[in-house]
């Protein structure tokens, strides 16, 4: 067996032209509109397992090819396949055009397909962003890549603080118990996407962790991405079983190219500035922020033949961030190494390595309470807080310079911060047997290490009067130490077949991950000045936590094609799951769809204005597991006077099940006038049936709070994305892409359970619920009514004043481009419908500064007592969240070749603006919207729900994402 | 090789299919050694929590304390006491945890635990008693069981009885301490259901056997089991809770030194023996008894521990913001209402030096005032005075004022036996609203204080109303 496997080896790599006389064919692939020479484009000899991918100048080579005629496909994201027919040996180089491709019914999409499956085949509907649209945006973090790239997702930075948190959402909230972050595959390997506070985690902005917990999603490693896909939820997702109700975001690297060895040097280097439209006071942006320099550095190259690839990126990037003491720094290294082997024709070899590391300082935010930057100034805190007078606008400078002066001082002798390590690995087999057959098995990890700390000294505890004057015993340290390590194992086949008119792709699979998440605190009292250890500290204690979960399936698919024309698919996932119930077995996800591509029927050959059409409809299911060990009862620990003592634990739930989401859409793309004009239309209509709630229990049962499947909720909208090519010729083109999505939510039941908070403060201020009858995430507070006069009629302490999800969100694009040398873009997103509250604005007003959406008359007979009035008043402090933010405006020019000789192949120069213009109907940001999870269980430890579902909904002195000015330079070489 | 592949593949995806859990499951607890020494001592946490709960938000529902700044309840200073309100629910929930607690230590770890002693039964029985005391006197109605009827105060006090007296027969000799806080607390609930010759006949027993005697729930800030009261009173910097001027001599009657010092605090304590004594001596109208219990009393409390410590960063209420100030210096004087005289010694000077404030009792009635005092009404308003001052901060004033929590909605969302009434709070007609309870007038340039009721005269002048004063 031994011998026989070596000799196989042997002859796979001994270069099949000493073996017969063979031939290769060459050629060049370029942009049929623009004739720029396209690099990376997937050549194939179609029915055969041979291929290879064009180089930086669009050339390719095929070698070792008989004398005989070939079918050759070239295809590309954004691209229509092409097809050509070759005889060999050949005459010439061959020179295919490819046409762009706007809906791209022939492109390959494998998320949620388990392979490669094309898109004309698809009842679903899949979100790619290709290379292009990647490389043009300065992000340094996953999220903020994809804000306002994917059409039908809403995705907002809470914070300008390094590292934290965000808020990614697409069809509405499917849950109330978990967070509506997507998962995140990288190369088939499922990462960390835990987008909430971790349980043990550093807490600068008080009450739950509101906006500035640090988060997994921030530090994926983003080198190296050849293209990212996303699908929204329902029957695209059925495929991943219990994980997937959110959507499945979906990152591949690139694995190498072809020919001659390329490498590349960016640099993007420019300015940092504070978002500081939205502050009521001129002076806050003064007192708390200062101008950053944000640099970035990046080399990257790959190379290889046909057999072989390899690819690498790394790059260094530094911001100061805004805030004063550059107390918002971050330093961050990322690399990510590929490779791709083919030993023969029949096995091909995946490999890539990703590596981030991230380091940042953060401060105080939000309802961190004490001393809080943007409470202090934004807040009218600085008043009833610390003594000053609070209209800062009004104090002359002698005035300001004391209250500057503190400022500084608090800000500076602030010490949080953390860093993280991540490593991620994806390894691959491919084995085609046949060229029908295709086996693919990936073995994958993501092992994430976060540290964080904060450390508050005497000094600042006397200085921001937390404590007395010589005070030496309070000062404290906190650190927090976060280990993930996921598994992934997949493995699957997929056979293709044609039978007369009927082509059938048949899809076998399994899959199995494993995330293990140990959480450790440690905690120090009375640390001498200086310290940055718990163990100078002189009472230290500790925490730690441990979550595993396994989740295990299998799947089965069927793509039926009649004619190129008429698909029928239907599949269906089985899962178990550690964090099921014991009487809960295996579960089911089965989906069915229909994909009829109408253009190619003849009688819409005549339509002259119709370049293709595709009508779509399915129903599908997809889950949402359970957070990990809710299905157990057990005994709970608290330690009390230095001795054990135990209490009821975990409620526990034989029957806990994960939540499912039934997805009915059913839609049509359409591509008029020579692919000048498309639309995609869907309209869905999803159900989460079985949603986990954390039920208060009756308290005469004596135990709080029990995970179970009692709710219902809907999710109900229409996604229409479109793209309009204005001009088109080879000189000009200038593109527009738009996207309006409406959305419709409604907790349908929440089986008897009384409203409980998922997010907010106490129960007497304002707070986000889940609520039957309400969408989720219903904002409740007092509702004044006034009478003509401004008298206050009545105040209801218990009312529902605001809904934080928007009815209507969306993007714009623009791109134009000269001659393919000059581009101009721009992106945008917007919301409507969507409010929320401001309690800067109420702690204004209550703190005495001027309202006016308060009556004077309401105020007068309260006494004038703000206090006794300021929280009958909630709904006052409610705003529109309307708005329309230009993420990136941008710039590049691709220098003509004379300028830079022969041995440099391109250099580009380009500036980018982030987040240039904020465009809002509230006097807040928006996007700031303080969407931590609380966690409804008492007996948790922190009251933070780790993974948690939240809709934000709050404004609370927490700084706007930073714009940033970069100056861009790419040489490649 | 291709059994090697095999079993390696098959290892692999047995172990990462494995997941264990890290926490204890209920079987494996019960199995464990010393169980039921654990659980008692979970037991006893479980009580200073609920503590915390009846401290925190009672203290606000009466006159005693107003929330200044937007921590905690910003409704029951009105007092407005819904049963929607979460903060009713917790202080039900807590209650009914503790009493849950008891019972499965008494109903099933005891009988696991082999080693399980009369004295860890007997404690078992006061804390589920505890529970059942704290409903009686604090609620309209409560469950006594898991989703059972709600139950009146009457019935909730005579189950505390009961239980006291299983506690006592378990372990009530004199040799254990403890035995004086069971029949202290079988004097309570006695007076609590009006029945003067039980509560006074417990009361004396409770004398005899311990004269000074004191029981205290503690806690452990190093384990986040802090006294929550400490941290609103003085530990957060913002100066959270505001004591009514004349009883700021007794405030903060917890505070640190440290970040992990956190006081405890008295739930049994002699005092109560002597207060209920001369509150049936005076029901009686034996007011010479009722002199001298009280003047007894005035010498028990001048036993009890006073400290020296700094409160320098207490503001009492800041200039410039929106909240409200408090009197903060010793120049003050306070009048209990328009009709009472102004009275000085009653606000600390606490930016000059350290304060002198009683962690156990303290209280500003003198002997000469006992004496001064003119008929039955004028010594049951001190006797009343004195129950607010010596009790301060320990949760017990909403008792003496006849304020009442209801069900909760989450109960009766989830317990059909539960009736509309019990989920209507009791706040009897005498009762100040719309913060009345903790208004004044604050006079800063005469440095005079005139608070706007006095409570304890209105507590006399309805000592008829079936709400408070139990003996009359």
């Amino acid at each position: 067996m031994k011998t026989r496997f070596l000799l196989l080896l042997a002859a796979a790599w001994l270069p099949s032209a000493l073996l017969a006389q063979s031939y290769q064919v060459t050629g060049k692939v370029t942009d049929r509109a623009t004739g720029e020479p396209l690099p990376g484009v997937n050549v194939a000899l179609l029915n055969t397992t041979q291929g290879t991918v064009t180089d930086v100048d669009g050339s390719f080579v095929l070698p070792n090819l008989a004398a005989q005629s070939y079918r050759i496909g070239f295809s590309f994201i954004g691209y229509k396949t092409q097809a050509l027919v070759v005889r060999v040996p050949q005459e010439g180089e061959l020179t295919p055009a490819l046409e762009s491709d706007v809906i791209g019914l022939d492109a390959v999409v494998v998320t949620g397909q388990g392979l490669e499956v094309a898109k004309r085949r698809l009842s679903t509907n899949v979100s790619t962003i290709g290379r292009a649209q990647i490389e043009r945006s300065p992000a340094t973090r996953l999220d903020q890549l994809l804000q306002a790239q994917l059409p039908n997702a809403q995705i907002r930075l809470n914070t300008s603080q390094p590292g934290a948190t965000s808020m990614i959402r697409s069809r509405g909230v499917v849950s109330a118990a978990v967070s509506a972050t997507p998962v995140i595959y990288v190369d088939g390997v499922r990462m960390d996407n835990l987008n909430t506070a971790a349980t043990l985690s550093l807490n600068t902005s008080g009450n739950r962790h509101n906006g500035d917990a640090t988060g997994s999603v921030a530090d994926i490693p983003l080198e190296n991405i050849d293209r990212i896909e996303y699908i929204s939820g329902g029957a695209a997702t059925t495929l991943y079983g219990s994980d997937a109700a959110n959507g499945v975001i979906q990152i591949f690297t690139r694995r190498g190219g072809a020919g001659t060895t390329r490498v590349s040097l960016e640099t993007n280097v420019g300015a940092e500035t504070p978002t500081t439209d939205f502050y009521y006071f001129d002076r806050t942006a003064d007192l708390l922020f200062r101008d950053g320099l944000y640099q970035q550095y990046r080399l990257a190259m790959d190379g290889g033949n046909q057999n072989f690839g390899y690819s690498f990126s790394g790059s260094f990037l530094d911001t100061e961030g805004t805030r004063i003491h550059r107390q918002n720094a971050n330093r961050r290294y990322d690399f990510r190494t590929s490779f791709k082997a083919k030993p023969n024709a029949k096995i091909t070899y995946l490999s890539s390595f990703g590596f981030s590391n991230s380091r940042f300082s953060r401060v105080r935010n939000g309802n961190a309470g004490g001393y809080t930057g943007l409470w202090f100034a934004e807040a009218g805190q600085s008043a009833p807080g610390f003594g000053f007078n609070n209209r800062l606008d009004d104090l002359n400078e002698e005035e300001y310079g004391r209250v500057a002066e503190f400022v500084s001082k608090a800000e500076a002798l602030q010490n949080y911060g953390g860093n993280t390590n991540r490593f991620q690995t994806s390894q691959s087999l491919e084995f085609t047997p046949l060229p029908q057959l295709r086996l693919k098995g990936t073995a994958g990890l993501d092992f994430r290490s976060s540290s964080e700390k904060g450390i508050e000294t005497n000094e600042y505890l006397i200085h921001t009067k937390v404590v007395a004057a010589n005070t030496e015993n309070r000062g404290r340290i906190s650190r927090y130490e976060r280990r993930f390590a996921g598994l992934t194992l997949e493995a699957t086949a997929q056979h293709t077949a044609n039978w007369r008119d009927f082509s059938f792709i048949s899809t076998l699979g399994s899959q199995l991950f494993r995330n293990e998440d140990n959480q450790v605190e440690l905690t120090g009292e009375d640390l001498r000045e200086g310290s940055q250890l718990v163990s100078d500290a002189s009472v230290r204690s500790g925490r730690d936590l441990r979550l595993q979960v396994v989740n295990y399936g299998i799947y089965a698919q069927e793509n039926v094609g009649f004619r190129e024309k008429y698909y029928l698919e239907f599949g269906l996932r089985a899962d178990g799951n550690s964090a099921f119930g014991a009487n809960i077995g295996l579960q089911t996800y089965p989906k069915v769809g229909l994909s009829y591509i109408l253009s190619e029927e003849g009688f819409m050959q005549r339509i002259p204005f119709l370049s293709s059409a595709k009508l779509r409809a399915n129903y599908g299911v997809a889950g949402n597991f359970p957070p990990p060990f809710a299905n157990e009862r057990t005994t709970g620990f608290s330690p009390f006077l230095n001795a054990s003592t135990a209490r009821f634990g975990q409620y526990g739930n034989p029957d806990l099940r994960p939540e499912k989401t039934y997805t009915f859409e059913a839609g049509t793309d359409l591509s008029l006038a020579n692919d000048r004009f498309s639309v995609g239309f869907t309209y869905y209509h999803a159900t989460t049936r079985d949603a986990l709630l954390w039920v208060p229990l009756a308290p005469s049962i004596g135990e709080p709070v029990q995970l179970q499947n009692v709710g219902k909720i809907l999710n109900r909208g229409v996604e229409i994305a479109a793209n309009f090519a204005v001009i088109n010729n080879q000189n000009l083109t200038l593109r527009l892409n738009a996207s309006l999505n409406t959305l419709h939510n409604r907790v349908l039941s929440t089986g008897g359970t009384a409203p409980f908070a998922i997010n907010g403060f106490s129960a007497r201020t304002v707070q986000s619920l889940v609520a039957e009858g309400q969408e989720m995430g219903v904002i409740r507070g007092s509702r004044a009514t006034f009478g003509p006069d401004g008298t206050l009629l009545e105040s209801d302490p218990v009312a529902y004043i605001a809904n934080p999800l928007p009815n209507t969100f969306g993007n714009l694009g623009l791109n134009l481009a000269y001659q393919s040398r000059l581009t101009f873009f721009a992106t945008a997103d917007y919301q409507t419908g969507a409010q929320q509250h401001s309690f800067d604005r109420q702690f204004r007003f209550n703190h005495g500064l001027d309202e006016p959406r308060v009556p004077a008359k309401a105020l007068a007979d309260a006494g004038n007592s703000r206090n006794a009035l300021w929280l009958n008043v909630t709904n006052v402090f409610v705003e529109s969240t309307d708005y329309l933010k230009v993420r990136l405006v941008g710039v590049n020019y691709s220098l003509p070749p004379k300028w830079h000789g022969k041995i440099v192949k391109g250099i580009e120069v380009g500036f980018t603006a982030v987040n240039p213009f904020n465009f809002a109907a509230s006097s807040f940001d928006p996007e700031v919207d303080h969407s931590g999870s609380r966690d409804p269980d008492p007996n948790s430890l922190t009251g933070t729900a780790q993974n948690g579902a939240s809709v934000g909904g709050f404004n609370y002195s927490t700084s706007s994402p930073n714009r940033q000015w970069l100056g861009n330079v790419r040489i490649r070489f | 090789m291709k059994k090697i592949l095999f079993v390696s593949l098959l290892t692999l995806l047995t172990n990462a299919c494995k997941v264990e859990n890290p926490n204890v499951t209920e079987d494996v607890f019960l199995d464990s050694f010393g169980s039921m020494n654990a659980w008692l001592r979970g037991t006893e946490r479980q009580f200073a929590t609920t503590l915390n709960a009846v401290i925190e938000f009672t203290e606000l529902a009466s006159d005693n304390y107003f929330n200044n700044r937007t921590l905690s309840s910003k409704v029951f200073d009105i007092p407005t006491i819904l049963d929607t309100d979460p903060d009713v629910n917790t202080i039900q929930s807590r209650i009914h945890t503790l009493r849950a607690q008891a019972e499965y230590g008494l109903s099933v770890v005891a009988t696991r635990d082999a080693r399980t002693t009369d004295a860890q039964r007997a404690e078992l029985h006061f804390y589920k008693g505890l529970a059942h005391l704290l409903a009686g006197e604090l609620f309209v109605a409560l469950p006594a069981e898991r989703l059972g009827r709600p139950l009146p105060p009457g019935e909730h006090l005579n189950a505390a009885i009961a239980e006291f007296e299983q506690a006592i027969q378990l372990n009530g000799t004199a040799a254990n301490a403890n035995s004086v806080g069971y029949r202290l607390a079988i004097a309570r609930a006695y007076r609590g259901l009006g029945n003067k010759a039980e509560a006074v006949g417990f009361a004396r027993q409770a004398l005899t056997a311990g004269a000074g005697y004191l029981r205290t729930s503690r806690y452990d800030a190093v384990n986040s089991l802090r006294n929550e009261f400490q941290f609103y009173i003085f530990d957060s910097g913002n100066d959270e809770f505001q004591p009514l001027p004349r009883l700021d001599f007794l405030d903060p009657k917890y505070f640190s030194t440290s970040n992990t010092d956190t006081k405890p605090v008295a739930f049994l304590k002699a005092e109560e023996a002597h207060l209920i004594i001369a509150e049936q001596q005076l029901a009686d109208n034996e007011l010479g008894n009722a002199r001298q219990t009280m003047q007894n009393l005035l010498i028990l409390v001048g036993t009890r521990a006073r400290t020296s410590f700094s409160d320098a960063g207490e503001d009492r209420g800041k200039i410039g913001g929106n909240i409200r100030l408090y009197p903060d210096s010793a120049a003050y004087r306070v009048a209990a209402s328009a009709d009472d005289p102004l009275r000085s010694g009653l606000v600390l000077n606490r930016k000059s030096g350290p304060v002198n404030v009683s962690t156990v009792s303290g209280t500003s009635v003198t002997a000469a005032r006992i004496e001064e005092a003119a008929g039955a009404d004028q010594l049951l308003e001190l006797l009343y005075l004195l129950r607010q001052e010596v009790f301060i901060a320990e949760g017990r004033r909403i008792h003496d004022l006849g304020i009442r929590f209801p069900v909760s909605a989450i109960e009766r969302n989830g317990n059909p036996l539960v009736e509309s009434d019990a989920t209507q709070a009791q706040i009897p007609s005498f009762i100040p609203l719309n913060f009345g309870l903790d208004n004044f007038t604050l006079d800063r340039i005469n440095r005079t204080v005139v608070i706007q009721f006095n409570m304890n005269r209105i507590l006399v002048q309805n000592k008829t109303s079936p709400f408070v004063l139990p003996f009359h």
